[in-house]
């Protein structure tokens, strides 16, 4: 359906202005072919919101406990995976070019500060617990700006605790980075002084097959009950293939939809202004309008392009 | 004076054309939704049977378990039974509801029964075998609450202006919810005389 739009807009833009060029009219008509384009762009992102928006509409919530596989959504508090010390970070600074710092201090503050951390995590509902892979995630956080003299900051943040919307494709028993806790903690068991008393069964001296086998299951037991892992391994959710949409939020389902309405009726009315402009811009200049309106249309259109010129 | 008119019924023309191509579109996706709505229900209609045959496939352990202490309770036991072959012969959804609800009761009389036994609480395979049903059960429980939802997506969605147009066209009517009522507790106490 997008792709379609996309067509055919692009492909009228490139009629008309194929067409009004064979005419002699090249150069004027670029205007009413930007506009256009701009306009069925705008429409195209429009219809992208909307198509968000109708998932996270459409879709009904569903309880960790008994989650189904495929395209989901779930809403539960944030929980820190394993020893990653961040869920999500975001912080960016800029420049804001005023102030009196001196050159060799401004050029050390422009050293990259920006910070960017999103690790895998865990949500939690009243029925249970789902490990989120957020690769390739929308995050959509809450956004806090400020800025001094010199420097403008923007930070979001998913912190544990947060009650977290999550939207995307749930898939059965992924162990993730449990296998590599496992591991740490088979490494830090072999190197620990008291190895053989707590895992030589036989008292011989030796950790024979069996004994390392029995040993390895106690360390891993021990890790999934200090991660609280459930005992068929977790639902994991992350990006599918069936439609594209991974959303991860600390605003609720209700706030999400008001907000992507809001950008697609804007977004929707802009695209239809743009292109019903463009469209009249190209009629005045293949002068169906009458040459009085025509001149006057041109003249006004003259004076702003001046003003523009004279402004940059 | 007929130039202006031409020009501006050119532009009205071609500003309603526009309009029409996003009106279809539009269309469109609404038709699109509603399509997507009606299979997320039959998902998750499918979805709550999968646990429900996992539930029923467990009761034969059940019953084998509990033989072996309880021998005499063949009455409890025979419900329980009769509760499993009642689901497997069933063809339709109402049916299988009636086989589920049937089931509800007997595994409460099994339960209460189990008390008088304490060997058999004490059994691992029995507590492993309650824990795994009633594990399953919550899960069904939680299954039916989304199939609910799913419904009322559905349901408010093609009472909705504009939706309302699209769903009339395609002849959408409102879906039922799941709910035990009444009716099927009474057919539940007849099936377990059977």
């Amino acid at each position: 359906m997008y792709l379609m739009s996309v067509f055919f807009f692009i492909s009228a833009a490139i009629i008309i202005t194929l067409v009004v060029s064979a005419l002699g009219y090249k150069t004027y008509f670029a205007f009413s072919a930007t506009v256009f384009i701009l306009g069925a762009a705008t429409y195209i992102c429009a219809f992208l919101k909307y198509r968000k928006l109708s998932f996270i509409r459409d879709t009904a919530s569903s309880k960790i406990g008994s989650l189904q596989m495929g395209f989901v959504e779930i809403y539960g508090r944030a929980k820190k995976a394993f020893n990653y010390s961040l869920i999500y970070r975001s912080f960016v600074i800029k420049e804001t070019g005023a102030g009196s710092s001196s050159a060799t201090e401004r050029e050390k503050i422009n050293i990259n500060r920006d910070e960017f951390v999103l690790n895998p995590f865990f949500i939690e509902d009243e029925t249970g617990v789902a490990y989120i892979n957020p690769d390739k995630a929308e995050i959509i956080a809450d956004n806090k700006k400020w800025s001094d003299r010199d420097y403008y900051y923007e930070e979001s943040e998913i912190k544990e605790g947060d009650y977290v919307y999550c939207l995307g494709t749930a898939s059965s028993g992924k162990d993730a980075d449990l296998q590599k806790e496992i591991y740490k903690a088979v490494i830090a068991a072999k190197k620990d002084e008291h190895f053989y008393d707590k895992y030589d069964a036989n008292g011989d001296g030796k950790i024979s097959e069996d004994e390392w086998s029995s040993a390895k299951k106690r360390i891993t037991q021990s890790v999934i009950a200090r991660h609280e892992i459930p005992e068929n391994g977790y639902v994991e959710i992350s990006k599918g293939t069936e439609n594209g949409v991974f959303i991860i939020s600390n605003k609720s389902e209700k706030q999400l939809t008001q907000k992507l309405f809001i950008q697609t009726a804007a977004m929707l009315i802009c695209g239809i202004l743009l292109t019903v402009f463009a469209v009249f811009d190209a009629l005045v200049r293949l002068e169906v309008f009458p040459n009085a309106f025509s001149a006057q249309y041109l003249g006004l259109f003259k004076k702003i392009n001046l003003a523009a010129t004279m402004i940059l | 004076m007929s130039i202006i008119l031409s020009a501006a019924i050119l532009l009205t023309a071609l500003i309603s054309v526009l309009i029409f191509i996003a009106l279809i579109v539009f269309a469109v996706n609404i038709y699109n939704s509603l399509i997507t709505l009606k299979i997320n229900i039959e998902r998750a209609s499918s979805n709550i049977d999968v646990l429900t045959k996992q539930r029923f496939d467990e009761i034969p352990n059940l019953v084998e378990v509990c033989k072996g202490y309880m021998r005499h309770e063949a009455k409890t036991l025979q419900e329980v039974v009769s509760a499993r072959n009642f689901f497997l012969n069933s063809k339709e959804t109402v049916q299988k509801l009636r086989a589920d609800f049937a089931l509800d009761g007997a595994l409460k009389g099994l339960y209460a029964v189990s008390e008088n036994y304490p060997e058999l609480k004490a059994n691992d395979e029995f507590m492993y075998l309650q824990k795994r049903i009633t594990g399953l059960e919550n899960a069904i429980a939680d299954r039916r609450e989304f199939y609910n939802a799913s419904v009322a997506v559905f349901n408010s969605r093609i009472k909705q202006i504009p939706d309302i147009v699209i769903a009339n066209f395609l002849k959408y009517e409102e879906k039922d919810m799941f709910k035990a009522d009444a009716q099927e507790n009474r057919q539940v106490e007849i099936l377990l005389k059977q």
